[in-house]
């Protein structure tokens, strides 16, 4: 069962997350990072806020609130949930006078990530796009999982068997993610952090998109070394579960 | 020595891939967590014999896994076989029971200490949740207390909630204790009296991932005082445990009788029957459920049970087994010693589990597992290992051997035969 209020932090945390990818993989994302600098609050009722800092070519995800030249607003979690199926828009609270760029440059960057959230064969046939596909995929995923643990009935249940420590999840030349387990409560960090005590490791970017868009079978991954999985099993154990709802929220 | 590579057994994995859910799925296959790193462990066999399979690639393993329980007396016993044979040819799976039935029924009364009665079925799983029926039927009580991490089948009841395929209603009337906490148990009892229908544990906690834990002193005799005051009825999963600490069973080796007792494994050296033993005060409650199945009844794994199991009581399997185990850990334990490893053996050793102390990661003991494999000598990591009553001395020599040159490996490479393919 799909919870409203787990999809809309999915969505949040997880989905929107990814933009900060974006000029590091596209041309047109990063000419708009490069342009006007500008911070765009996200406020959703009963989840909570997130900011998008856009400037100097770069894109920084800032969870909760703070300084923001525009906020948007989103009275419940199914209104933010909408604007992600297409189905609705924010109600802005503050940056009237910026609705040109919100039209514009910032409507551009979330098409250029559901283009690349997206894809079909005809677009995969493309290298660059796989590998786009490939790293935004894997981030959301990663961040998806701690958003599901969390939240989601049935990720709770799992998040309570889990010991503290991380599971780092890579491809070999990255990127890099680790999921950290704390008090049965999820993070996910970037990069190999300190408590990694199990990993799950790609040999390439391409082998992780394969996998997370159904092209490669896990089991087939996992058999044949595809995956690479050692450490502290029950993390990795448990952590799969959780991975296994995730399509919940993002199929 | 050279080590092993295993090209057949993953050129099988890839045809099983399209036309079996995994490939291999369940506790035998890489997916499960027992497999790390997956290219250390070959994937099929090819044959078996006595304490040895041959994977795909003709790779000759000792395994100690023994089939993850059933091999007891060897595969392929000759006693066991020559019976299962036999009945082959009088005939198998018939529209009725054969004679061979009462005959099991018979020897397993007077086998196990506590049954009066046996109810024969295929797997571990369909003895436990035919024991939680009964417990039900003769209570009129729903709630079933089990242990934490225990393993009792892969019944839906048996499973985690939040689990791929598990409802919250599979698992609602599951109460779950410590294993060895009496205290906890009895505070259980307490506040759920007069409604829960059944305890069921193994008789020593063997779970998979930490080390295993022997009952406390005094612990079942409390634990069949409070169940019989309770109305509870007291079932044990002898599955996994089943002939291989005692013949009459595991309740009667740790001292207390239970009221059910769940076998299958070792009951007939891997040959496809489980059974299901009782107190005449269940008797009623076991007739009344309707509980079959297609090949329940059929003469061959009965007749290949009733082989194994006059087998092992004439040689005393169980303190074969003992013995060897006993032999084994000490000398695997000595090996680690000797290049600074401390391999910590908990459990049985007719069926323990080890692991290598201060690696809180299991990144050195999956290493060394792993180069025990590449040379011959099955384990898997994480889940207790088996012996059986035809591991040699030379084999016992043999493994020995094996573990030294692996401890030695991981302490010159340290666990990176672990991470294959990755090096942070």
């Amino acid at each position: 069962m799909v919870d409203q209020a787990t999809l809309a932090r999915v969505n949040l945390n997880a989905v929107l997350r990814a933009v900060e990818e974006l000029p590091l993989l596209d041309v047109a994302s990063r000419r708009i990072a490069e342009g006007k600098p500008e911070t765009v609050q996200f406020i959703v009722g009963g989840i909570g806020k997130a900011r998008l800092a856009i400037g100097d070519g770069k894109i920084r995800f800032l969870g909760g609130g703070g300084h923001s030249s525009i906020v948007l607003w989103f009275p419940k979690p199914e209104n933010f949930n909408a604007m992600f199926a297409g189905k609705g828009g924010p109600i802005p609270l503050k940056g009237f006078t910026k609705i040109g760029w919100l039209k514009d440059e910032f409507t551009s960057l979330t098409e250029r990530l559901a283009y690349y959230l997206k894809p079909d064969a005809k677009l995969l046939a493309g290298k660059n796009y796989r590998t786009a596909n490939s790293v935004l995929s894997l981030h959301v995923a990663a961040y998806a999982i701690s958003e599901v643990g969390n939240h989601d009935a049935d990720g709770r249940l799992n998040a309570a068997r889990m010991a503290d420590g991380g599971l780092l999840v890579a491809a070999k030349g990255g990127p890099e993610l680790t999921v950290e387990v704390k008090g049965k409560t999820l993070r996910t960090m970037k990069g190999a952090t300190e408590m990694v005590r199990a990993r799950m490791i790609f040999p390439g970017i391409e082998e992780a998109g394969a996998m997370l868009r159904g092209e490669l079978n896990p089991y087939e991954a996992i058999g044949t070394g595809k995956i690479s999985l050692s450490g502290f099993t029950p993390l990795i154990d448990h952590v799969n579960k959780v991975l296994g709802l995730v399509p919940r929220y993002l199929g | 020595m050279k080590t092993y590579t295993y090209e057949k057994s993953r050129e099988l994995f890839k045809r099983a891939l399209k036309v079996v859910p995994g490939g291999v799925y369940g506790h035998l296959g890489p997916a499960e967590g027992c497999f790390m790193p997956v290219d250390a462990f070959p994937f099929f066999a090819s044959r078996a014999q006595g304490a040895y399979f041959w994977d795909a690639d003709g790779n000759r393993f000792i395994d100690y896994m023994c089939a993850f329980g059933p091999n007891i007396l060897g595969y392929n016993d000759p006693d066991v076989d020559a019976a299962a044979h036999a009945q082959l040819k009088e005939g198998n799976c018939a529209s009725l029971p054969t004679a061979k039935m009462v005959e099991f029924g018979e020897l397993m009364t007077d086998t196990v200490e506590m049954a009066d009665w046996a109810f024969f079925c295929k797997n571990g799983g369909d003895t436990t949740a035919f024991a939680i029926m009964i417990a039900r039927a003769a209570t009129g009580r729903k709630k079933i207390v089990l242990t934490r991490g225990g393993y009792h089948g892969v019944a839906p009841w048996t499973q985690k909630a939040g689990h791929p395929g598990i409802t919250p209603e599979d698992v609602a009337n599951n109460l779950y204790a410590e294993f060895g906490d009496y205290a906890a148990l009895e505070r259980l009892f307490t506040e759920n009296r007069g409604e829960i229908a059944c305890f069921m544990a193994t008789p020593y906690h063997h779970p998979v991932f930490e080390d295993n834990r022997l009952p406390p002193d005094g612990y079942w005799k409390k634990v069949r005082e409070l169940c019989t005051r309770e109305g509870v009825v007291l079932a044990v999963d002898d599955v996994r445990c089943g002939f291989r600490l005692d013949t009459r069973g595991s309740d009667a080796h740790y001292g207390f009788k239970a009221d059910l007792e769940c076998f299958c494994k070792a009951l007939a050296n891997g040959w496809n029957v489980s059974a299901l033993c009782g107190t005449d005060a269940l008797r009623d409650a076991a007739a009344s459920i309707m509980y079959t199945g297609s090949y329940w009844l059929s003469a061959a794994p009965i007749a290949a049970a009733v082989a194994c199991v006059t087998k092992m009581r004439r040689i005393d399997s169980a303190k074969i087994c003992l013995e060897k185990g006993t032999k084994l850990t000490e000398g695997l334990a000595a090996a680690g010693k000797a290049h600074g490893f401390n391999l910590v053996v908990s459990g049985e050793p007719s069926m323990w589990f080890m692991r290598i102390a201060d690696d809180p990661d299991f990144d050195h003991h999956q290493a060394w597992v792993a180069e025990c494999v590449r040379r011959g000598v099955y384990f898997t990591n994480h889940h207790n290992l088996f012996i059986n009553t035809a591991v040699s001395d030379e084999d016992i020599r043999f493994t020995l051997e094996i573990a030294d040159e692996a401890f030695a490996a991981v302490k010159r490479d340290g666990p990176l035969s672990a991470r294959k393919g990755w090096q942070s």
